[in-house]
Parts: structure tokens; C-alpha cells; sequence
């Protein structure tokens, strides 16, 4: 999957949110986005899914036009993990992870044994198997998120886009999800993840991109990127840069001051 | 799935017992075969064709708005219908066109008009957001009552009379007519029914929450757009025959739902059994209660006693509800 966008431009509610923003992004490749709230990144996101009207600038899925691809066939090429799930009503796990098949099969087409094996190893990868029968209100908040990648993960698309995957959760969950998403880059899917903690871009190896109030602030690999100057320039936040015993691992770490 | 098919097959018994028993219940002074072609069978097949329509569109506006409050009269379509249907009853519209009287025309020309006028404001306003569409429904609604209430004003005592009778929404249909009556009420539902079981995934989706379901390859738009119509039209045209019966479309799919669980795929099917089996009970009962209470031959209108269970319904569900139980 080869996506590339240029001189996005998305306005929500009359506001430029995303401003001339162009980015590419190639078969196995990590890319997060951070920036401070309200920097435009979740709109970026839905942007490049094609789930947003653009204001200005082309977006184009393996070279094609995404204005003329049609919902099914972008959901056969990119998952979205979105970052708030509105309801759930009553679903059990493994019902809410069949929904991934939809791209695949349509309105009507029966599930077949393809559909039940990306199921099933879906469940399995996200450990859910002997949760699968539960309804997902009796969930923790950390499970629930699992069944959400779960049923991108049976999407079975060359690329995930996930927002905010880890936040909100545990310790223990957060390095499951985290497991999951390198266990994915290794099988060479390209992943685009927005997230708050620098250190999971800096522990994925990612690319960065940065943006402040809609624009592009900086775009390169994570170590770059961590530089005290570059960091308050964008979060407008003191950060301290640690370095981890293994050699070439760096960490950034919030520094607060008291008044 | 084995709790499933179970339950669908005890909906399944129940149906047959309603349509085997609920027209042989009740007194006249004709003998039951006289009454019961001309009046009874009528009257039941009415009652299980709007039933199933009222239920299956209850379920798709729950959907749709995943909001356990909605019905299909949530976006007006009664409120139309019932604004034509009083002015047609005002004027004494009382032409015929086949079996169709111009007043069940007028009243479903109303509700489908007011159906198209409530999507168009929702759509000129932030392209077709559930909460517009569901305020702009509500409003729609109220302005017609308030009309509703100004022709009442205006008509003389019988004419006010019908049309209160007619808000109440009854089933009572009879003889060859009737029979005529139902053949297009009845090809409305039945498409209506066809496109609601072609929509069952991207119901489930859309109950998922809208970002989730564009996600996942459902046209979200188009997709409640068909759905929206679908149930619009098979309510328009019954609420046009019959009035607006309340609540149906309200308990149904959520006994249904707590029975069967969520996925669009058996609600279908149950919603389809439940009215089918809920109005026919609830009409035998309406008939005959004035008989068993104080052998009166008075027949109330069936939208009275759904209104009144619908309504102890919703009070019992709100005081056995469970602090985070997510349907009401």
C-alpha cells in the first residue's frame, strides 16, 4: 500500500484544522503523528482515510484517485482504529470482530472459511479467544480496546491506522498493544499511529510527524525529533532527554517545574 | 446460537397460536363463521401486517439513531399523516380511488412528505447529522399537532370526534374492502421488510458507531438513507390505513433485542414474529375488554392499550435497570 497526500487542506466547523500538510507513506513503513491537542492530527487521520472532505489538495491510494474509490474497496486497504467508540449495545467480542470481514464481503455474501480463519487468528493475536463469547459492556477499557484492533486486524489490510491506541490503559495492556503493533510491522504492514507518548514512537522506531496548529512542524525519524529545543517548540513543554543503558536508545522525559 | 434458534422457534409457536386463536375469541350475535371472514380474519391480518411493519421499524430507527428512545414515529412520519388525514376528515374528502380511500392517500402522501421535508432540513444542515435530523423530526412533529389541534377547533362536534378516533390508531377494518385495502400496504411492507434484510450488516455497523462503520467499508450515508426511507415508508403506509398505533414500534424491538441480543441478522426476523404476535394479542385484548369487564359491547381502539402497556413497559424498564446496562 503506497499513500500519498499533498498540500492537504481540511476545514472543520469554518476553521482550517489541517493546513497544507503533504506526507507519504510506503509499504512497511511506521509513521506517528504527535502534537500538542488540537493540532489537527485525528482530522489528518480521518482525512487520509477518506472519511473527510478536503478543502484543498489530492490524495491518492496506490495511485489512484481516492475521491473515486469506494468505502469497501479503501476499508480492503486501510483499517481504522478510531479513538472513541460511540457504542456497543449489547455485541458480543467475536460479533464486533466479524464486522472487519465487511469490506470483504459485502452486504449480503455469506462469511467462508477465509472469513472465519482472519477471525479466528485475529482473536487469537489480540488474545481474545476465551473472551470471545462475552458481550463487550462486560469488558475492561483495556480489553474493549483489544476487540476494536481485533476487528481491524480481521480487516486483514495492508496498513492500520490507529489513534491513540495505548492511552487510557494499564501498564500491562499498554505493552500487549504495543507487542501487537511491532508483531504487525514485522509482517511488513504499514502502520500510521497517533499518539501522546513520544517514548512509543521512540520504542516502534517510527518516523515522526509533528504538527502545531494544523501545519507540518517537522518531519523526519524519531531521533531527530528528540531534541529538547525541537520538543518545546512544538508541545510548548520542557522535556529531559534520558539515555537507556542499551546504546542508541533515548527517551524523552516530562520535566515539571513548581511554582 | 442454539439460545437463538430456540427462541425463534418459540416466536414461531406463538404466531401460529395468534392467528389460530385471536379471531376465534370474542362475542357477537352472529354465528363465527359469518364474522369471521367479513370482520375477524381481516382485522387480524391488519393487525399482524402493521405490527410487523410498526416493529421492524422500530428496530431500524434504534438503530440507525442508537438511541433506545427512537420510534418510527420519532421523525414525524405520524404526525404527517395525521395532519392530512384531519384534513381530510375536516373537508370531507371521501372520493375513492380503487380500494384506496383519498383520505388513507392523503394521510400517506402527508407522512412521506414530511418524511422528505425532515431529511432535506437535516441535509441542508451539516449534512444529515442523527441529532439535526432526529431535532428537526421532533419539531416537524410539533407543529402538526398544534395544527392538528387548530382543525380540531375549527371542525364541528363529529368531525372532531373522528378525528380523535383516528389519532388513536385501530386495526378494526372490514369485508371485501379491507381485504383491497391491504394488497398495497401490504407490497410497501414487504419491499420495506426486503431492503431492512439487506441492510442487517450495516446496521450492525451503524450501531458500532458511524467513524467505525466508514472504517469497516459502509457507506454511512447511503446506508441510513436507505434505512431511514425503508422504515419511513413502511410506517407511512400503515399509520395511513390504521393511525398512529403507539409504542409498538418501541416495545417490540426492545423485547426483541433483550431476547435475540443485537445483531440485525435474527432482529430482523424476531422484530418481523414479535409484532406479528404483539398487535393481534394486544387487539384480541382490546376488543374484548369492555365485554370481560362489564359486558359491554364497546370495542376500544388498540392504540389505547399499546399506549397504556407501552408506556408501564418503559416505567418498568427504568426501575429494573441496571446502573450501566447501555439500553435504557
Amino acid at each position: 500500500m503506497y499513500l500519498e497526500a499533498d498540500n492537504l487542506c481540511v476545514d472543520r466547523s469554518g476553521r482550517r484544522v489541517v493546513d497544507d500538510v503533504s506526507l507519504r507513506l510506503e509499504p512497511g513503513q511506521c509513521l506517528a503523528v504527535v502534537g500538542p491537542n488540537g493540532a489537527g492530527k485525528t482530522t489528518l487521520m480521518q482525512a487520509l482515510l477518506g472519511l473527510l472532505p478536503l478543502a484543498d489538495g489530492a490524495i491518492r491510494l496506490n495511485g489512484e484517485a481516492m475521491g473515486r474509490l469506494s468505502r469497501r474497496q479503501i476499508a480492503r486497504r486501510m483499517a481504522y482504529l478510531p479513538q472513541n467508540y460511540e457504542g456497543y449495545l449489547g455485541f458480543r467480542v467475536r460479533a464486533v470482530v466479524e464486522t472487519g470481514r465487511y469490506a470483504h464481503r459485502g452486504a449480503v455474501q455469506r462469511w467462508d472459511e477465509t472469513d472465519r480463519e482472519a477471525i479466528d487468528q485475529a482473536l487469537e493475536q489480540c488474545g481474545l479467544v476465551c473472551l470471545q463469547d462475552r458481550t463487550v459492556e462486560a469488558l475492561s477499557g483495556g480489553e474493549r480496546q483489544k476487540v476494536w484492533l481485533a476487528a481491524a486486524l480481521a480487516q486483514q489490510t495492508p496498513a492500520l491506522f490507529l489513534d491513540e491506541p495505548t492511552s487510557a490503559l494499564d501498564p500491562k495492556h499498554q505493552a500487549e498493544l504495543i507487542e501487537l503493533i511491532q508483531t504487525q510491522l514485522s509482517t511488513g504492514k504499514t502502520v500510521m499511529l497517533i499518539c501522546h507518548d513520544l517514548n512509543l514512537a521512540a520504542m516502534l522506531n517510527c518516523r515522526v510527524l509533528a504538527l502545531r496548529e494544523g501545519h507540518k512542524a517537522f518531519e523526519g525519524p524519531v531521533e531527530q525529533f528528540l531534541d529538547p529545543g525541537l520538543l518545546r517548540q512544538v508541545f510548548e513543554a520542557d522535556f529531559e532527554l534520558v539515555r537507556l543503558a542499551s546504546p542508541g536508545r533515548v527517551r524523552a522525559h516530562l520535566r515539571v517545574q513548581r511554582r | 446460537m442454539k439460545r437463538t434458534t430456540a427462541s425463534l422457534t418459540v416466536l414461531v409457536i406463538l404466531l401460529v397460536a395468534t392467528v389460530a386463536l385471536t379471531p376465534l375469541v370474542g362475542s357477537s350475535g352472529a354465528s363465527l363463521d359469518e364474522v369471521y371472514w367479513t370482520i375477524r380474519a381481516p382485522r387480524l391480518a391488519m393487525a399482524m401486517l402493521a405490527g410487523a411493519a410498526l416493529g421492524l421499524s422500530g428496530m431500524v430507527f434504534q438503530a440507525v439513531f442508537r438511541n433506545p428512545l427512537a420510534s418510527p414515529f420519532t421523525l414525524g412520519v405520524a404526525s404527517g399523516a395525521s395532519l392530512a388525514s384531519a384534513i381530510a376528515i375536516r373537508l370531507h374528502i371521501a372520493a375513492m380511488w380503487w380500494a384506496i380511500s383519498a383520505r388513507a392517500g392523503l394521510a400517506f402522501v402527508g407522512a412521506m412528505a414530511t418524511v422528505l421535508l425532515v431529511y432535506a432540513i437535516a441535509r441542508a444542515r451539516r449534512g444529515f447529522a442523527t441529532s439535526t435530523l432526529l431535532l428537526a423530526g421532533v419539531s416537524i412533529g410539533f407543529v402538526c399537532s398544534s395544527v392538528i389541534v387548530l382543525i380540531q377547533y375549527l371542525s364541528r362536534e363529529h368531525e372532531a370526534t373522528a378525528i380523535i378516533r383516528w389519532l388513536m390508531g385501530s386495526v378494526e377494518i372490514v369485508g371485501r374492502r379491507g381485504w383491497l385495502e391491504m394488497i398495497p400496504v401490504s407490497v410497501l411492507v414487504v419491499v420495506g421488510t426486503g431492503l431492512c434484510w439487506y441492510l442487517r450488516r450495516g446496521l450492525d455497523l451503524l450501531m458500532m458507531g458511524e467513524l467505525a462503520a466508514a472504517g469497516r467499508g459502509l457507506n454511512v450515508t447511503r446506508a441510513r438513507a436507505a434505512a431511514y426511507f425503508a422504515a419511513s415508508t413502511m410506517t407511512g403506509a400503515v399509520v395511513a390505513l390504521c393511525g398512529p398505533i403507539a409504542f409498538v414500534g418501541l416495545v417490540v424491538p426492545h423485547i426483541m433485542r433483550f431476547v435475540l441480543g443485537p445483531r440485525h441478522a435474527v432482529l430482523v426476523v424476531g422484530c418481523l414474529l414479535g409484532g406479528m404476535i404483539f398487535l393481534p394479542t394486544c387487539d384480541m385484548v382490546a376488543r374484548n375488554l369492555m365485554y370481560w369487564l362489564a359486558g359491554s359491547s364497546l370495542q376500544l381502539p388498540v392504540g389505547v392499550l399499546t399506549s397504556l402497556l407501552g408506556g408501564l413497559f418503559f416505567l418498568g424498564l427504568l426501575l429494573r435497570r441496571r446502573e450501566e446496562s447501555p439500553i435504557l
